[in-house]
């Protein structure tokens, strides 16, 4: 062990300097292979994010240079700002209430699948399609005709007898819970994932409780479910943060106003409108800075409180 | 293969990678040509490319070249090219994005051109005023355009109706769209609901009683009561049923294509009224555009002929001249005018637009349009810059709220206005 450790520190604290121009020379192929990605992150993502931070504090049109006002956008948003506050609810109650029922759901039909039925591949790319295609316009479109006054959804509540059903979109108590449907149909990609995770629970803990008298409904609470918390944790992860980022529903269905009443505003809606309907730039930036740290906030939250739910076969090192 | 070699083909493949980046970086715009931009449909591009053709044929040294987008996307584009500084030379502008650009100084002054370049004699006396921003004349409208209630004639006389008559009153047609949702019955109603149009009814509302949406200084040129008198208008409509709920006008918000006209939920749509063209492609009934309602007594109409397609110049591009020679191609030669027709509008020299012919949809919005420029209802017209002050987004946005707060019964028309007021006032604060 003594030894192990000397050569770990000796390993650790080589010098760069010592690194002979023959290992620079072996490297440099790996990092021109590499250059590419730097140079993508450098140039595509980290250069664009610091503009943007710089461009949050400034009031800047797109036609005129930025002019620097320092935190009077972040000010502006919480103190004056009746949409910014309209916008984050509108997007907390779809994050809150939409992600939990998708992964519900895609866990149930994960759990369907599982159950060794033949042509399970094809099933299982069937049910895949939707996530596939629910972030599109094509199906935004559609959702908005399904859940109109004379769409699909009304034609066969009215034929199992309700009378005079409301108009889902145009209503400002139910046009958003149209769009968390849309996201719980989307349910195809965590699904995947659960049904990986599934196929991963050793079969022998399944028959070891049988024959303890286990049912079917303590296997699920006591062996499924705690042992797919990492991966149901995942998903959290995966889907809190698409969803924060969801656009394309809201603007199709509200054809970008965000309306009735702000109902269908999301953040990014509104932070779109901001940038390119009324072409406030700086204050633009000042709300993707303020929806990173959310996200950030969500995720750090997730991540803190995971040692209290999730459990790992490993003891979670 | 050896060390070096391998590093040579890395070398090449990263150059080759580079080689796509260079190509994109030109621009498929040929030398010299002068840009000309664009929103719109595929057909008015062909428009436009037809139009290139004919001035290019009497000019053979000039090369125009189009750059189009849809009409959601192109304002977007249009603001980042002028704000690298290479904006197309000929920008097309809807009526509310030309004062943005002009407040911004990325507009040429266009007097410069009037009177030598650009004739525009034969063009009605207000014409010049709409487009005008402090000193400078900023934008011209490619055709003449009015606001108009475009109604299904056979739908209204299915229901033995006739349609009113121009000059009718606010009263007449209340009574007239109640009258007709208790004739038909059903999913229809008399009148979309449109309380929540600030710049074209609301504001006409405003000025048949002497006020404004804006004041010159770009302050609200109206109080709570007006406000208060117009949400309660729409508010006895829908209490009488006259005009459609509140969910089915949300639902219909926005083109034309959702519009309850086309939808069957209404007999009309309110709208500047060269929309009947297209509209008239998605429906076998007869449209037909009436003007909106008068109040009793009122000195004006406050419906005046404005544009709503309008162009401006790049003030930093080189080729002015040329594109002031294309525009009066485009406005006083009767092979510019004919290719372009009533597609942006009437055309703008009445001489011109009295000789060329239309087919009829735009037959009827031309007559319109003569109507309203000529007729007993003619009002002068107020400049763009007053219009749209820097806060008419916010204001904007803040009307349409307070109005569908009503609608859907959340508030009262007084506690509406309030809460306009309060938000209104902080936009211009902010933003003025």
């Amino acid at each position: 062990m003594r030894t192990g450790r000397t050569i770990e520190r000796a390993d650790v604290t080589t010098p760069h300097s010592k690194i002979s121009y023959r290992d620079r020379r072996q490297n440099l192929p790996a990092h021109l292979f590499l250059a590419p990605w730097f140079i993508g992150l450098i140039v595509l993502t980290a250069g664009p994010m610091l503009v943007s931070l710089y461009y949050s504090m400034t009031e800047y049109s797109l036609l005129t240079d930025p002019q620097w006002v320092g935190l009077r956008n972040y000010e502006r948003m919480i103190l004056a700002d009746d949409r910014f506050w309209a916008s984050m609810g509108v997007t907390l109650r779809y994050v809150v209430i939409g992600v939990p029922l998708q992964l519900a759901f895609a866990l149930a039909v994960a759990l369907l699948l599982n159950r060794g039925i033949r042509g399970l591949t094809a099933y299982r790319a069937l049910y895949y399609l939707p996530s596939l295609l629910a972030g599109s316009v094509a199906i935004a479109v559609l959702w908005r005709q399904v859940f109109g006054l004379e769409g699909a959804f009304n034609v066969v509540l009215t034929g199992i007898g309700f009378d005079a059903p409301p108009n889902w979109i145009g209503n400002p108590d139910t046009a958003l819970y149209t769009l968390i449907l849309l996201r719980v149909w989307e349910f195809g990609s965590p699904m995947v994932i659960f049904l990986a995770g599934l196929r991963q629970i050793p079969a022998e803990y399944y028959e070891a409780s049988a024959l303890d008298g286990a049912g079917k409904f303590g296997q699920f609470f006591k062996i499924t479910l705690p042992l797919l918390t990492p991966i149901i944790f995942l998903n959290l992860i995966l889907q809190l943060i698409n969803a924060f980022q969801a656009f394309n529903s809201a603007f199709i269905v509200s054809e970008g106003t965000g309306g009735p009443l702000d109902s269908t505003l999301f953040f990014t809606l509104y932070l779109y409108q901001e940038a390119f309907t009324n072409f406030r730039m700086g204050y633009a930036s000042a709300l993707a800075w303020v929806l990173l740290a959310v996200i950030a906030l969500f995720t750090a939250v997730s991540f803190l409180t995971s040692r209290y739910w999730v459990h790992y076969d490993d003891g979670g090192r | 293969m050896d060390r070096r070699d391998f590093l040579r083909l890395g070398l090449a493949s990263l150059g080759m990678m580079t080689l796509p980046m260079t190509a994109c970086a030109r621009s498929s715009t040929p030398e010299g040509a002068v840009r000309v931009a664009q929103f719109g449909s595929a057909g008015r591009m062909r428009i436009f490319r037809d139009l290139f053709s004919a001035f290019t044929a009497r000019h053979p040294e000039v090369v125009l070249a189009l750059e189009s987008a849809s009409n959601s996307a192109y304002v977007d584009k249009l603001a980042t090219q002028v704000s690298s500084g290479n904006a197309p030379t000929v920008l097309g502008l809807q009526y509310s994005s030309l004062p943005t650009f002009a407040r911004q100084n990325a507009l040429a002054d266009l007097r410069q051109f009037v009177g030598n370049a650009l004739d525009t004699s034969a063009f009605p006396p207000d014409y010049l005023s709409i487009g005008v921003d402090g000193d400078r004349l900023t934008g011209l409208s490619y055709g003449d355009n009015a606001f108009g209630i475009v109604y299904d004639e056979d739908r209204l006389a299915a229901a033995g109706k006739t349609p009113l008559e121009p000059g009718y009153s606010w009263d007449d047609f209340l009574a007239f769209s109640v009258d007709l949702t208790r004739a038909v019955g059903g999913d229809f109603w008399g009148t979309e609901d449109r309380s929540a149009s600030f710049d074209s009814m609301f504001k006409i509302w405003l000025l048949q009683q002497g006020k404004t949406t804006f004041t010159d200084d770009g302050t609200l040129g109206f109080d709570e009561a007006d406000l208060i008198g117009w949400l309660d208008y729409w508010q006895l409509m829908r209490d009488e049923g006259g005009t459609t709920p509140a969910p089915v006008t949300a639902e219909a918000s926005g083109s034309f294509e959702r519009s309850a006209l086309i939808r069957g939920f209404a007999p009309n749509y309110i709208t500047y009224s060269n929309a009947i063209v297209s509209m008239q492609r998605l429906t076998t009934s007869r449209l037909r555009i009436l003007p909106l309602p008068v109040h009793g007594g009122a000195q004006r109409s406050g419906q005046s002929v404005r544009g709503s397609n309008w162009v401006g110049l790049f003030a930093l591009a080189d080729e002015l001249g040329v594109a002031a020679d294309f525009l009066n191609f485009v406005f006083n030669d009767p092979e510019g005018a004919t290719i372009l027709g009533a597609e942006l509008g009437a055309p703008p020299n009445r001489e011109l637009r009295a000789i060329l012919t239309y087919p009829p949809p735009q037959q009827h919005f031309i007559d319109y349009i003569d109507f309203m420029s000529q007729g007993p209802l003619r009002d002068a017209p107020v400049p763009l810059s007053i219009d749209i002050p820097p806060a008419f987004n916010d204001v904007n946005a803040a009307f349409e709220t307070a109005v569908e707060e009503v609608r859907f019964g959340r508030r009262s028309s007084s506690e509406a206005a309030d809460w306009f007021f309060r938000t209104a006032d902080r936009a211009l604060e902010t933003l003025q």
